[in-house]
Formats: structure tokens, C-alpha cells, sequence
């Protein structure tokens, strides 16, 4: 009997023993009780609000932050959402950007808004010296690295190395053209304040030009050493034509802005000779002369991202700095024009 | 899952029957067992008029009916010891299972109940979930909140302490 006790065990499993008298009252029992304490409709919609709350808390942060985001875009050291922008926004973009040569490209980005914030601040009346002199700090900070990454990338491939170096410099050089300017513009007291950034950029912009011309040397090294005649016409005959391209974008855009200053009248003849450069190159390549025709190119590309740094610190500077070099902003195509901080922050401009 | 009162009444026919059997051979009354059987489905509702969820039916009845159980034992702790301390004599004497209709099924019930009886409190739940209630292991770990390789033990020593008794 004990051996066959599964057995009886799994036949009891099959038999009803409940008693279904008591299976019927305790219904009854069971349906009056719910009637008295009903499910109430309130506490559902508490209860799928509170499952969606984290959905909603979710969206709202992606709206606030996006928001803050947008709004400290354009900020300059000293404003409030500042902090948010170089602290959080630049971080959270830092962590996206793999490769040595993508870094360099972002460091170079982000000198480019350093110089920018550099210039506004140079021309903001309102200014606090202590916040003036750390963002000199910071943009000298700022384009070390930018030339420590570009170094690095030029250990893997000096073209495009030399490349983003020339962007570094082309920046800088918009902004000395764009300081030199308003030096001139503005009273005698507000000289010296222009007159420090100056220096600041002129220290760093001999050592950038100095490792951009080493860059050239090893490139043009590189060219010998491990190309072929045939690698050096492949390469020619494509970047000169995507310079090509890159000059006949620029010339499009050139033409949205009405040429008021002496700035723009630069950037038209730097397009200029970017085109005679080209010219010669395609000449260069016509008479198999394939480095000569990379040097050409190589020099129109200089000009074309000097012409596209000036356009970028005249274009996208504030309202003071545009109001000062009396350029007028026309929104085009490529470009957005920026908020317009209030007028009374300008420094007061020689008549 | 959502549950409204319709669904709730449905749940109570189809497993009624099954979580007063449960009851009724763990606590070998079948006043108790009918006790605690209505007090399961009331819990349940309780939980679910305010808006809590239900994933497992089954496993949600059988844990509220075990934890009932449970503190079916604890009350009555001191007339079990008693009834354990003398097995032939127990002073808390087994149903003899008059509500039963068929003979032979009622013999069977008293015959396993006397067994389950003698058997302590953590090998007569697995033994009951398993054999009488049919829940597979998975289940039972779930009701007990236990793994399953501790469930497969228990019943196995159950199974062979089971079968030692007379």
C-alpha cells in the first residue's frame, strides 16, 4: 500500500470534494462583499498615471534640457546658462566622438566657439575683468589641446592633419582680422582691452602656422615616399575636385551677403585666389605635374577655410560685434543668424 | 491583468474548489478549511479593488491560501504539539470526510489525510500542492517562495517519509 501512495495521492488529485452547497453561498457571500467594496475607477487611473509618470518625467527632462540645451547656445562666460553649455553640452558631446582624427576635428569646433565667446566678450562693455581674463585662459587652454590632438592625428595621417590644422589657424586669423578691426573702430579706452586678446591669439597663432608648415613638409614628404605617380593623379584629379566644389558652395553663400565691409571684401578676394589656384592645378595636372597640382590645391583649400572662418566670425558673431564691423546679417541658406544681445552691453565706437 | 468583477467571479469557480482542497489537507477540518478558503478570495479581492496587479492568478490564491494557513498553525499551535506529541491519540481528531458523497473516495480521503497527518508542516504543503493540487515544481517554488531544487528535495524526503508510515 505505501509503494502505490503517489498513486492514490494523484487519484485523489482527481476527485471534486469540495461541498457545493458551500461553493454556492460562499459565491454569494463573496459578490456581496465585492458590491460593498467595489474597485474604485479612481485608484485605476491613479494607478496607470503612476505607471506613466516615469514616462512623463522622462519627456519633460528631455524637453527641459533640450530647451536649456538650445538656449545656451549662444552663451558667453559670465551668462548664466554658461555653465550648462561647456559643463554638460560639450561633455556630453565629447563622449560621442571616437577616433584620433574626429577628435581633433571637435577640439578645433570647439576652439572655434571659444574664439567666438573671446570676441564677444572683448566687445561687451558689461564685461567683468576676472571673467574676461579666465576666458582668455580658457581659449589658450583650448587651442593647446586642439594642437596636442592634431599632432596626434598627424601620426596617423598627416594630410588630414594638416587639414584640420589649417582650420585651427583659419579660425584664428578670422578672429585676429575681426579684433583688428574693431581696434580700430573703438574709443582709446576700449583699445587695450582689444589689444590683450590680440596678443593672447598672436602667441598662439606663430606655433600653430610654424606646425602647419612641418605638417606640409612631411606631407609633401609622404607624397614621395609612398605614392605612385598614379596614387598622386587619383588624388589630385579628386580633391581638386571636391575643392572645386567645396569654392563654388562658398561663392553661393558669398553672395547672400551684401558686401558692406572690408571684411567681406577680403573673404571675396581670398575666393578669388582660391580659384586661380585651382586653375593652375588643373593646368599642373594636365601637364602631369600631380604634386605641384596637390600644392596648388592645397593652398586653394587654405584660402577657402580662411574665407569660411572669416565668414563664421563675422556672420555668427552677436548683434554688437556685426553693429561694430557694420556688417549687415542676411539670413542664407547655410547659415542662421544668432540672438541679439542687448545693444547697451557694446563698447562705445568711435564716430 | 486587469480584474473587475466579472473576471473575479469567474476566477472564484474555477479555483474554489481547488484552494478549499488545498485548505482542507493542510488544516484537516473542513469548517477551518471552508473558513480560510473564503477568507483567500476576500484577501484577493481587498488587493485588487485598489488597483493592484495580478500577473499569476494561481500562484497569487495558493500564496494568500498558504499564508492563511500558516496563521491557521500558529493559533492553534498549542493544541497541535499536543496532537504531535501523540500520534496514536491525537487530541485534534481528522475530519472523517461525511461530506465526501462516493464511499471509496472517502476512504481514500480519510486514509491520506490520517497520513498527512503525522507528516511536519513543511513536507505536507509540498505533498499537498503537487499530488492533490497537481502544481508542478516551478509553481510550488513560486507559492513558496523557494527554488526549485529546494522544492524537488522536500518532496522527494516527503515522498520516502511518506511511505515509512503505517
Amino acid at each position: 500500500m505505501n509503494k502505490d501512495i503517489t498513486k492514490q495521492l494523484e487519484k485523489l488529485s482527481r476527485y471534486s470534494i469540495v461541498d457545493k452547497k458551500w461553493i454556492t453561498s460562499n459565491k454569494r457571500r463573496l459578490v456581496a462583499y465585492m458590491d460593498q467594496h467595489p474597485k474604485s475607477p479612481h485608484l485605476i487611473r491613479s494607478r496607470y498615471l503612476f505607471r506613466l509618470a516615469p514616462a512623463f518625467l522622462v519627456a519633460l527632462l528631455i524637453v527641459v534640457t533640450s530647451g536649456v540645451t538650445f538656449a545656451s547656445q549662444y552663451s558667453i562666460p559670465g551668462d548664466f546658462l554658461y555653465a550648462w553649455k561647456v559643463g554638460v553640452v560639450e561633455n556630453v558631446e565629447s563622449m560621442f566622438v571616437i577616433g584620433v582624427q574626429s577628435r581633433a576635428n571637435f577640439e578645433v569646433e570647439l576652439t572655434t566657439k571659444r574664439l567666438q565667446e573671446m570676441t564677444e566678450l572683448t566687445v561687451s562693455k558689461t564685461a567683468n575683468p576676472v571673467i574676461v581674463q579666465k576666458a582668455r585662459e580658457r581659449l589658450q587652454n583650448q587651442i593647446t589641446v586642439a594642437s596636442t590632438t592634431i599632432a596626434a592625428a598627424a601620426s596617423q595621417d598627416t594630410g588630414k592633419a594638416l587639414e584640420t590644422a589649417v582650420k585651427l589657424e583659419a579660425a584664428l586669423n578670422a578672429h585676429q582680422n575681426v579684433l583688428t578691426t574693431i581696434q580700430e573702430k573703438v574709443s582709446e579706452e576700449a583699445h587695450s582691452q582689444v589689444q590683450d586678446t590680440l596678443s593672447t591669439l598672436q602667441d598662439t597663432a606663430d606655433d600653430i602656422h610654424d606646425a602647419i608648415e612641418t605638417l606640409k613638409v612631411q606631407n609633401e614628404q609622404s607624397w614621395v615616399l609612398t605614392k605612385t605617380e598614379a596614387d598622386l593623379k587619383i588624388e589630385a584629379e579628386n580633391k581638386l575636385k571636391s575643392t572645386q566644389e567645396q569654392l563654388d558652395a562658398m561663392w553661393n553663400t558669398m553672395v547672400t551677403i551684401e558686401h558692406t565691409s572690408d571684411l567681406s571684401l577680403e573673404a571675396e578676394q581670398n575666393l578669388e585666389a582660391a580659384q586661380e589656384a585651382l586653375t593652375n592645378a588643373e593646368l599642373l595636372l594636365e601637364a602631369e605635374v600631380y604634386s605641384d597640382a596637390l600644392l596648388e590645391i592645397q593652398s586653394a583649400t587654405q584660402l577657402i577655410s580662411k574665407t569660411k572662418a572669416l565668414f563664421t566670425a563675422t556672420q555668427e558673431s552677436g548683434t554688437i560685434v556685426k553693429e561694430i564691423l557694420d556688417v549687415t546679417p542676411t539670413p542664407s541658406p547655410t547659415i542662421n543668424p544668432t540672438p541679439t544681445p542687448p545693444a547697451t552691453n557694446s563698447l562705445p565706437i568711435n564716430m | 491583468m486587469v480584474i473587475d468583477t466579472a473576471t473575479f467571479e469567474k476566477i472564484y469557480d474555477d479555483f474554489a474548489p481547488k484552494i478549499f482542497k488545498f485548505c482542507y489537507f493542510r488544516v484537516s477540518s473542513k469548517e477551518e478549511a471552508e473558513d480560510i478558503a473564503s477568507l483567500v478570495f476576500i484577501r484577493a479581492w481587498d488587493h485588487i479593488a485598489v488597483g493592484k496587479e495580478v500577473t499569476n492568478v494561481q500562484g497569487f490564491l495558493y500564496r494568500i491560501a498558504n499564508n492563511l494557513v500558516i496563521d491557521f498553525y500558529r493559533k492553534n499551535k498549542d493544541k497541535r504539539e499536543l496532537s504531535i506529541d501523540d500520534p496514536v491519540n491525537p487530541i485534534d481528531v481528522p475530519d472523517k470526510a461525511d461530506f465526501v458523497e462516493q464511499l471509496d473516495q472517502r476512504m481514500l480521503v480519510q486514509e491520506i489525510q490520517g497520513k498527512l497527518e503525522r507528516l511536519q508542516d513543511n513536507y505536507r504543503d509540498v505533498i499537498v500542492m503537487k499530488y492533490i493540487n497537481d502544481l508542478s515544481i516551478k509553481e510550488i517554488a513560486e507559492v513558496l517562495e523557494t527554488s526549485e531544487n529546494n522544492i524537488s528535495v522536500r518532496l522527494h524526503r516527503a515522498i520516502e517519509k511518506l511511505k515509512t508510515l503505517t
